[in-house]
């Protein structure tokens, strides 16, 4: 068992997501960051749609009543054990009484705490990821208290053995994101789609699990759309010239036009850009 | 019966889409659903995940192998191809009927959209519960119906500045739809009534009994019905009168 002392900002079980539910109006959710979320996963061995811990911004406080092996996986965070430091990306062995803090997290936004088994929680339509109108109870409170899988004693007491993956920091906090063409590129003239791929946009505050708001708009007379099928990583192009990029909790459909698509990692990539911070988009074409 | 399809395009690495040159209307939407049908079948072996709007249906494949989505797109054609002229294989349908209550209690906008559309409120519930609507499909929040048929004459714009929260089972009008909130949420549409049922069910399977090819009907029920059936907790109506 795990006390929950203080929950963070914004802490909850996530894993892959609601996967097969789009047709209910049901969003993906899951992982904002599905590279550093893996990672941690991978590091101890667990598959990759094991339930973990999401932070945002600035992390939970847990006190440990049995022993586990955790990892912790994210761009940059003063992660402490009994009020010393300890390092990311690295199998970290927690004794009983022992008390986890994730105090800030520095770079990025997200923050992802595996454990090895896997935090033990209900899952919804298939999936353990926090979303308030169809999952409500894997968010972490105060005073909540989290399962994990009881291992065998032997597992702590062995140097846990090292899996040998490299985290890719640079790649992932590079401000050039992949995109696709959406379906409504093409709507586009000539100057736009200049615009788009050689400006530098910045992130604006309006950022959370739906969407990413960007600060500078891209004016345009583009009609609506009928409402149509849209997933994360979506950039959706308004009248009033904001784009917004749909993330994990995002409606399954909608009614602007789609310019763009982000690649898988380019979500990951957005999804640990704080506010204010910059971005740029590269084409890429489909093969 | 031909599949018409407008494009293929792609959403990313492990998604495409099929768009069909079709109209909104009924028929169309029996023929969309067939091509739906044909492709979960088709892809029933595999994890593959296929939803619907009013003409396109999105194919987002799941399994972590790479797919090649220009061959798919290519399979895809062909098949739809292959059925085309096929004999139609009626979509099974059912019709609803949905309790709503018009009382002021729950219609914030109705006295206001009475004023504007120049009807009286027994005329504007009388024109809302008349027609058959068609279910084409579930969008924007967890069980919410994109609904047609909407009288013309009840047609409304959206607010211009959503509430920040529309109640649960609210029925509302936006532009030239109507719908019913399935849960709390933020909301632009004109509420002008509340429907008591419980629309879509996290823990049922599956979630919600409505479907994309059903049909509802609107039935003009008292606050104490309405009451009643809010504390059934049902999901289903049936209707006392004849």
């Amino acid at each position: 068992m795990i006390k929950v002392l203080h929950p963070g900002f914004q802490s909850s079980y996530q894993d892959l997501g609601r996967l097969g539910m789009a047709k209910y109006a049901v969003p993906q959710s899951g992982v904002m960051d599905r590279y550093s979320a893996n990672f941690a996963n991978l590091l101890l061995q667990n598959p990759a749609d094991t339930p973990l811990i999401e932070v945002c911004l600035a992390g939970p406080k847990l006190l440990f009543e049995t022993p586990a092996l955790l990892a912790v996986a994210g761009l940059e965070a003063q992660v402490f054990i009994n009020q010393i430091p300890v390092p990311l990306h690295k199998v970290l062995s927690v004794k009983k009484g022992d008390i986890l803090e994730v105090k800030q997290v520095t770079k990025g936004n997200h923050l992802y705490i595996a454990c090895k088994g896997g935090f033990l929680t209900e899952k919804v339509m298939g999936s353990c990821s926090y979303y308030e109108a169809i999952c409500p109870s894997t968010q972490l409170a105060k005073g909540k208290l989290l399962s994990i899988q009881e291992l065998d004693a032997s597992t702590y007491q062995q140097r846990p053995s090292h899996v040998r993956i490299r985290y890719a920091a640079k790649k992932l906090e590079n401000s050039i994101l992949d995109v696709f063409e959406g379906p409504e590129f093409f709507q586009l003239d000539a100057n736009q789609k200049r615009q788009l791929f050689h400006q530098e946009f910045h992130v604006s505050k309006n950022i959370g699990r739906m969407a990413f708001q960007l600060e500078e708009t891209l004016p345009n007379q583009l009609d609506p759309i009928l409402t149509s099928p849209v997933i994360p990583g979506t950039i959706q192009l308004t009248p009033s010239g904001q784009l917004i990029a749909l993330m994990k909790d995002a409606q399954t459909t909608g009614g602007y036009p789609r310019i763009l698509q982000l690649s898988e990692f380019g979500i990951a990539q957005l999804a640990q850009k704080k506010q204010g911070s910059l971005v740029k988009f590269r084409q890429i074409a489909y093969f | 019966m031909m599949y018409k399809i407008k494009r293929i395009y792609f959403l990313g690495e492990k998604a495409l889409v099929v768009e069909f040159d079709l109209p909104i209307a009924p028929e169309s939407l029996q023929k969309l659903l067939q091509a739906k049908v044909l492709l979960e079948n088709h892809y029933s072996h595999q994890k593959a995940e296929i939803f619907h709007t009013y003409t396109s249906i999105c194919i987002r494949f799941l399994d972590e192998k790479k797919t090649s989505l220009r061959e798919e797109a290519t399979h895809l054609k062909s098949l739809l191809q292959t059925h085309s002229n096929r004999p139609l294989e009626a979509i099974n349908s059912t019709n609803h009927l949905i309790p709503v209550c018009y009382d002021e209690a729950f219609a914030p906008d109705l006295a206001k959209l009475c004023t504007s559309l120049h009807l009286s409120k027994n005329e504007l519930i009388e024109r809302h519960t008349k027609p058959k609507y068609t279910i084409y499909f579930l969008g924007f929040l967890a069980g919410f119906l994109y609904l047609g048929g909407l009288d013309e004459s009840l047609y409304f714009p959206r607010k211009n500045t959503p509430r920040l929260s529309v109640p649960t089972g609210s029925v509302a009008i936006g532009g030239q739809q109507t719908g019913i909130y399935p849960q709390q949420s933020p909301g632009g549409w004109n509420i002008i009534g509340n429907c008591p049922l419980c629309l879509f069910d996290v823990r049922a399977s599956p979630p919600t009994i409505y479907q994309a090819g059903d049909t509802l009907q609107f039935v003009a029920v008292s606050a104490d019905e309405h009451n009643r059936l809010l504390l059934s907790n049902k999901n289903t109506y049936t209707s006392r009168k004849k």
